[in-house]
């Protein structure tokens, strides 16, 4: 592998630091500490680490509903996204957000967002800005296969395929939205194919593979920095849980999720790390228990946090 | 195990349905979904199904009850089942019920001004600007007339009043401010507004007033003023002209009306003598149109107008107003639908006319526009009953909607 | 001072901003070569082709992708070539531009500028004359603005433009070839301020937009009439100037609030309440008044057009009955 150790090992930290995250939150809801809904992204975690693997720290992303694993990948602070879980002072939107709207502008995240297809449009215009101001930086936009049917995509796509905008549009295709499959909303079989209506590459990756995912979107990077557009990638990957909190998974069956769960893509990077000698089994236990040190941190940070004050809801409401 | 069928609500706006008929007995076997009783609410009468099958065990409330929504009526169940438990329950409830009402619709509410419209507010119309001037000098708004739409008091109106007063107030100088100075321009309740208000006021304190209503259909009467305006010369008969001669027909057959109260005695007059409420500018007075049963419509009609004209000019002589045995008042010229009017004493009713309106009704099944009229009769509780008030009311609907009885 | 049009005074303001402020910049359909739908843009391109985006036909894209861009730190303002035409823009107007300044905890900053002409008297319609700012100005998040001068467009888009937030900019078509003094260089009018255009002391008139120019008219002739109304320009309906509005009508008793938009739920009722609300209520000596748009879609018979929506006499009508002159 051509990747540093040091590098390799990120890659599998974060994809830990999100499952256990996730796992945690999924725990707190039951317990009705979270209020709301959260859309967990166990089973995806290969995606948003290899593509924010490719970036860098002042380029921009746009996430989604199902934002957190894009976030950590990103290099959030897991204390103030627990506590903005929480709805405490101390998170990312001082509790005015939730889980839909965690935004890390220190990290270039602009932002989850609680409406599908929501970030297309606003990765557009960011990468349109880093066009304008010729400033270098790329943007990937994360967007679930129900996006990809919505108007404003192909309205985006097709001004990032005129501008030749330095974005890239990432369709993280679990197979369902919410409960409809893909082979039900969409006409096409691939959605990557749906590039050639703009005019920009269209590429497929394997969304379990963290390491493919880093080099399909590390060259879509260098395009775009070189100011030759956009592009269009599909990763391919399955949601282990609900779309939600409230989802009983009716559309789909359990020997489904079995095949999807062999294709586990912390495991898979796990075991192709100690067979090619990069990092023993001493290793990865070792980051395992750094994690999970780390969740409890942030778990204890954010349950001491003060809430937001009544009388300062109106505060950041500036119109 | 017994079920206990509740007044259901049936309607948005209902809160209690008086049960107008059991469809079933005691005993009988009724089945979910069968028509069980008559349920009467404000809008309409309805037939209300079982919520349960089996036998109707127990009938909690009679006809002619009204019922709170959600109380108890009966208990269905299987025969020879206990109830007690469930009896005891709603017995309970039965005393929060609504007392039984045998009288017809009477209403319970006070007149609540001193004026023959009762149910026009006394508080004076005044836009606040005007209300807070007032408030700040202390001025009664009661005596100011407004300039504004509808009499509306406005700021000018109070800034005159208080120029007014100021000038007045010039002589005297200094006089204590916290002194209300409405006083200043007071109307003496003297005269005619003196013996209004003892009056009414009289007549509210001494006579339990209660007000029936009635629909009466005026076409026919409609009809025969025009017919007898295009054949009879200077005819002249007005919609009054029918009223008067009606009542006077319906208190022969109900002379109670025709009487007065004389200390423990009720005493009934011989003739009838109809007064009639007329407006005037300084307060209204009642001329009287002497045995008007024994009169011809145009008789009544000729005289009518001739007292009309000397009450309006003031020239009335006290045996022309004086004698009256029961009064009507007639506020249609001024819009007015539905009022109720204190009783004129030493009378014991009185009947307040609304205007003759264009209205929906259902004839044969079908709707039709019909010119409607609302007469409401105020009575004095202490000598006319409610169903003699009805009856009385119901007369004279008969005669005005089949008004050739009139011409005999 | 100079008399322009108000259409010049617009196409000033925005060209002294694209020099004031590199990160200002225009997005919209048509606004290149061709110079807008309206022309504000005329003669723009040669010298700032770097500064007009033209884009595809796609409001909604449009819109989100200024959102984006105000997000990373640029200055867009968004021309939406008819107002009826943001419907299509609505998802990142109301739930993207209004909601991510508060929704992220004040991390996000969206200084983003829509405008968009408005409003009837053109033959083009119902769905090219609709006048919306009550829709926007109920949205927490947005600012509404609707300039009824060459001088307040100028200064006030140069605010819009200033500001961190989202501006709804909404320009009456009817007013682009209207003249008026405009001051020469850079000069602001603040939001959220209103104006008295003619002082009086017998009532408020209290007009927006196009009515604003109505009411002066109709000011003038009631004049002569003896009646001395006051002309206020509410200008900005969010945030809202209450303290002039309820000053004025503490000063004559009197207030007829005159919208260009339908009546049902426009902006004159949420002006009404507000005085209702405050101590101008003890100073009222008749029923506030509200004469708005008829509540249909704007018609394209010219007549049925142009009685759709308050013209002077309307004006002149409503206020002479209010004082028993007619």
């Amino acid at each position: 592998m051509e990747l540093s150790k040091e590098k390799l090992l990120w890659m599998y930290k974060k994809m830990v630091q999100i499952r256990q995250f996730e796992l945690k939150v999924d725990e707190l809801f039951k317990k009705n500490m979270i209020w709301g809904t959260c859309h967990l992204y166990v089973g995806e975690e290969a995606t948003a680490v290899g593509a924010c693997a490719a970036l860098d720290s002042t380029d921009y992303i746009t996430s989604t509903h199902r934002g957190h694993g894009h976030t950590i990948a990103k290099g959030a602070d897991l204390k103030r996204m627990m506590a903005e879980l929480l709805g405490k002072e101390t998170g990312y939107c001082k509790g005015r957000g939730g889980s839909m709207h965690i935004v890390d502008v220190s990290t270039g995240n602009l932002g989850a967002n609680g409406i599908v297809a929501g970030g297309i449009p606003i990765a557009t215009g960011a990468a349109l800005a880093s066009k304008l101001r010729n400033d270098g930086r790329v943007t990937v936009c994360f967007f679930g296969d129900g996006a990809a049917n919505t108007g404003a995509f192909h309205e985006s796509l097709n001004m990032a395929g005129i501008w030749k905008l330095p974005a890239i549009y990432i369709c993280e295709n679990n197979l369902y939205g919410m409960s409809n499959p893909v082979s039900k909303s969409t006409a096409v079989k691939d959605i990557a194919t749906r590039a050639v209506s703009y005019n920009i590459p269209g590429e497929i990756v394997d969304g379990n593979d963290v390491l493919e995912v880093y080099e399909v979107v590390k060259k879509a990077v260098e395009r775009a920095r070189k100011g030759e557009g956009a592009t269009l990638i599909e990763s391919k990957t399955y949601r282990w849980l609900g779309h939600s909190k409230s989802d009983p998974r009716v559309y789909r069956t359990r020997e489904e999720e079995e095949e999807w769960k062999k294709k586990d893509p912390i495991k898979r990077l796990g075991e192709r790390l100690l067979s090619e000698n990069v990092a023993t089994q001493q290793e990865l236990n070792q980051i395992e228990e750094e994690v999970a040190k780390e969740i409890e941190e942030a778990y204890q940070f954010a349950i001491n946090s003060p809430d937001p004050k009544v009388e300062d809801l109106a505060k950041y409401v500036y119109a | 195990m017994a079920n206990v069928e509740l007044m259901p609500k049936l309607g948005m706006t209902m809160t209690s349905g008086k049960i107008t008929k059991w469809l079933k007995k005691e005993g009988d076997k009724v089945e979910q979904g069968e028509p069980l009783l008559e349920i009467e609410t404000d809008k309409v009468t309805m037939e209300e199904e079982a919520t349960y099958s089996g036998v109707l065990l127990k009938i909690l409330a009679k006809e002619g009850e009204t019922v709170p929504v959600n109380q108890p009526i009966a208990i269905i169940g299987q025969q020879g089942e206990n109830v007690d438990d469930l009896l005891k329950q709603s017995n309970i409830i039965e005393e929060q019920k609504e007392p039984q009402q045998n009288e017809p619709i009477e209403e319970t509410k006070k007149p609540i001004s001193q004026g023959e419209q009762t149910s026009i507010p006394t508080k004076p119309r005044a836009t606040p600007v005007a209300r807070k001037i007032a408030k700040e000098y202390d001025i009664d708004l009661t005596q100011i007339k407004g300039s504004g739409p509808s009499g509306r008091i406005q700021r000018k109106d109070v800034e005159e009043y208080l120029k007014n007063l100021q000038q007045r107030k010039l002589p005297t100088q200094e006089e204590p401010k916290s002194k209300p100075v409405s006083y200043t321009r007071t109307i003496p309740l003297t005269g005619m507004r003196g013996i209004i208000a003892s009056k009414m006021k009289q007549s509210v304190n001494t006579a339990p007033h209660y007000y029936v209503t009635m629909d009466i259909n005026m076409e026919e009467v409609l009809k025969l003023r025009e017919t007898l305006s295009e054949k009879v010369q200077n005819a002249k008969i007005s919609i009054n002209t029918f009223i008067i001669k009606a009542v006077a027909l319906a208190i022969k057959k109900y002379p109670i009306i025709n009487s007065f109260v004389d200390n423990d005695q009720i005493i009934l007059k011989d003739q009838i003598n109809i007064g009639l409420a007329v407006a005037l500018e300084e307060g209204l007075i009642v001329p009287v149109i002497r045995e008007a049963d024994k009169k011809g419509l145009s008789e009544i009609a000729y005289e009518e107008r001739q007292l009309i004209e000397k009450a309006r000019e003031g020239k009335l002589t006290p045996d022309e107003y004086n004698g009256g045995s029961f009064t009507i008042s007639n506020l249609g010229m001024f819009d007015v639908t539905t009022f109720t009017a204190i009783i004129n004493q030493p009378e014991v009713a009185i009947l307040a006319v609304g205007k003759i309106i264009p209205t929906p009704v259902v004839e044969d099944g079908e709707i039709k526009i019909k010119p409607m009229m609302k007469a409401t009769l105020s009575s004095d509780h202490r000598v006319i009953d409610g169903a003699v008030a009805a009856k009385f009311l119901k007369k004279i609907k008969e005669i005005l909607e089949d008004p050739i009885k009139l011409m005999l | 001072m100079v008399e322009k049009l108000y259409i010049d005074a617009l196409a000033e303001a925005i060209r002294e901003e694209f020099e004031r402020d590199e990160n200002v910049f225009m997005m919209g359909e048509d606004i290149g070569i061709y110079g807008g739908a309206f022309g504000v843009t005329k003669g723009m391109y040669p010298k700032y082709k770097d500064k007009l985006i033209e884009t595809p036909i796609s409001e909604a894209s449009i819109v989100g992708a200024a959102v984006g861009a105000a997000l990373v730190g640029m200055r867009p303002i968004v021309e939406i070539m008819f107002a009826d035409f943001m419907m299509d823009a609505m998802e990142w107007i109301v739930n993207q531009a209004a909601k991510l300044r508060y929704m992220t905890g004040g991390q996000l900053k969206v200084p983003l500028v829509i405008r968009a002409p408005m409003g009837s008297g053109t033959g083009a319609a119902a769905q090219h004359s609709q006048s919306l700012p009550a829709m926007f100005a109920h949205i927490p998040g947005l600012k509404v603005v609707m300039p009824a001068t060459p001088y307040d467009v100028k200064g006030l888009l140069k605010s819009a433009v200033r500001d961190d937030n989202p501006v709804i900019f909404l320009e009456h078509k009817l007013l682009y070839w209207t003249k008026g003094e405009v001051p020469e260089g850079d000069y602001t009018v603040p939001l959220g301020k209103a104006a008295v255009k003619k002082e009086g002391k017998d009532i408020t008139i209290i007009a927006g937009s196009i009515m604003v120019p109505r009411s002066i008219e109709a000011a003038q002739k009631l004049k002569e009439e003896g009646i001395d109304a006051e002309v206020i320009d509410i200008r900005s309906l969010v945030p809202m100037d209450t303290e002039t509005i309820i000053n004025s009508v503490i000063k004559t008793g009197r207030a007829i609030i005159v919208e260009d938009d339908n009546k049902n739920n426009g902006w004159g009722a949420e002006v009404l309440s507000k005085l209702i609300e405050s101590d101008a209520f003890d100073y009222l000596d008749y029923p506030i008044q509200r004469l708005a748009g008829k509540d249909v879609p704007i018609p394209y018979n010219p007549q049925l057009e142009r009685a759709a929506v308050p013209q002077v006499e309307d004006i002149i009508h409503t206020v002479k009955a209010i004082f028993n002159k007619e």
